[in-house]
């Protein structure tokens, strides 16, 4: 079977109110966000929010139109085009954090906009520990999953924390093992070295 | 039973979380913050909450017009401005008030504070309110000069306040420097409570925090919450432990 394949099919089978650390190779970063939301969106009937650090929510929405998965039942938390320099004027999709070291603004939207959403069911994704842990270290990082996470399970948000490759901070990782109910590990094994 | 005293739910609900159910009924609460940090914003989301659950309110403006609040206060989903045409949500200019008092000057007498009061006594019994914004103190002390003014003026104000069953927020207007919580330190000896809006500056961030100071007749939590001012109001969660080490500017 195909990533993307087998990536739906584990997704359509989770339960509603699961929260998983999914671990994806940089190459299969897009095919994995793309089937996630997919699946969330078209299959399931979630209503989702996006929290993009890794790649401007723009961007992400013009891959979610190509798709042709319905973008209006996803709002964005972005939290890179400030640092950036872009033009960051809320739209009706997209809700902007002046910098990703603002932690607590990050929740703050994410809940806010999670409460918002009118479908029954929700989740939220995090795309991704890695582009996270740019500018904040391991410990805060901890903490901030810690709580956002714990949060949205009280209030029955599916939840996904994506990281990508072999260099998210282990200490993070470590925890999300902890707290989430699952980690999908969906890497290619490492070669061995010699 | 033991425990508090009755408490008037803000309709805030992390700030209700905070407080372990609300303001005690009655209590004047000192909110208090340098400019631009959310102290209009939040009492009229204050005053709001309240309208909508029965409680008639008053905004008592002394430093900007009434219009010019609307204005902003428009851009809020929160605002509904319905609660104004159904004379439970009362927009009032200090102004207007002292023009028909024939209060022209700049200072007051020990007669103007006492006409002041009986003014705003009238007010809260005629509208039967129940939740009071005076925006800002500060700016009514800045006439009264003299500490001792300034001392009756409030503690009398509130007495006849809690006396009529209201619930008041006191918007203090501080410096960027200032140590205290107040200008003439009088205001937040005199407070049941103080909650104070500041910014943070951490790491090149400047953050929105808010802290419940002191609050009498309930057990709190002190912690500085972050905050976030959004279309529906307030929101807050905590400051995150391992990224304390700010500054407050
Ligand atoms: N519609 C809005 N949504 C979110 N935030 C807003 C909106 N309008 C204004 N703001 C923010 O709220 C801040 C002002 O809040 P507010 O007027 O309540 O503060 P304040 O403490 O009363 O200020 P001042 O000392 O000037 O009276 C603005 O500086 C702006 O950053
Ligand atoms: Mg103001």
């Amino acid at each position: 079977m195909s990533f993307t394949s087998d990536l739906k099919s584990t997704l359509a089978d989770l339960p509603e109110y699961s929260v998983i650390s999914m671990r994806v190779d940089t190459d299969n970063y897009f095919p994995a966000i793309i089937t996630t939301l997919d699946t969330m969106v078209e299959e399931r009937d979630f209503g989702g929010v996006y929290v993009a650090s890794t790649r401007p929510a723009k961007a992400i929405l013009h891959r979610v139109e190509q798709k042709k998965i319905t973008a209006e039942d996803i709002m964005f938390v972005d939290c890179i085009t400030y640092s950036i320099g872009g033009t960051a004027k809320t739209t009706e999709n997209i809700s902007y954090v002046e910098s990703s070291t603002m932690l607590e603004n990050v929740m703050l939207k994410t809940t806010y906009h999670a409460s918002k959403l009118e479908m029954d069911q929700k989740f939220v994704i995090f795309d991704s520990l890695n582009s996270l842990a740019i500018y904040n270290d391991s410990k805060i990082l901890s903490e901030f999953f810690h709580i956002i996470v714990n949060k949205l399970r009280t209030k029955d948000v599916f939840t996904i924390v994506l990281s990508v490759g072999h260099d998210a901070p282990g200490e993070v990782e470590r925890l999300l093992d902890l707290i989430c109910d699952e980690t999908l590990d969906l890497r290619r094994p490492l070669k061995e070295e010699g | 039973m033991y425990g508090s005293r009755d408490q008037l739910i803000t309709g805030i609900e992390e700030l209700d979380n905070i407080l372990n159910g609300g303001i005690p009924q009655g209590n004047v609460v000192l909110l208090t913050g340098t400019c631009g940090t959310g102290k209009t914003t939040i009492s009229m989301e204050f005053l709001v909450k309240g309208a909508l659950r029965g409680e008639n309110a008053a905004f008592i403006s002394v430093t900007e017009p009434s219009v010019k609040l609307l204005e902003n206060m428009r851009t809020y989903e929160f605002f509904d401005e319905t609660l104004i045409d159904e004379s439970k949500l009362f927009l009032l200019d200090l102004s207007v008030v002292y023009r028909k008092m024939g209060l022209l000057t700049e200072d007051h007498s020990i007669e103007d504070i006492d006409s002041l009061l009986a003014a705003f006594n009238n007010v809260v019994r005629a509208l039967d309110i129940k939740r009071v914004v005076i925006d800002s103190i500060t700016a009514i002390c800045n006439r009264l000069k003299e500490k001792s003014r300034i001392r009756d003026f409030i503690f009398n104000l509130a007495k006849s306040l809690t006396n009529q069953g209201a619930t008041t927020i006191l918007i203090s207007e501080i410096g960027a420097s200032a140590s205290d919580y107040s200008v003439y330190g009088v205001e937040e000896a005199v407070a049941d409570g103080i909650i104070l809006l500041g910014n943070m500056e951490r790491r090149g961030d400047l953050i929105r925090t808010m802290q419940v100071v002191k609050m009498r007749g309930t057990s709190h939590s002190r912690a500085k919450y972050v905050m976030d001012l959004t279309p529906d109001g307030m929101h807050m969660v905590p400051l995150l432990k391992w990224g304390t080490e700010g500054e407050d500017i």
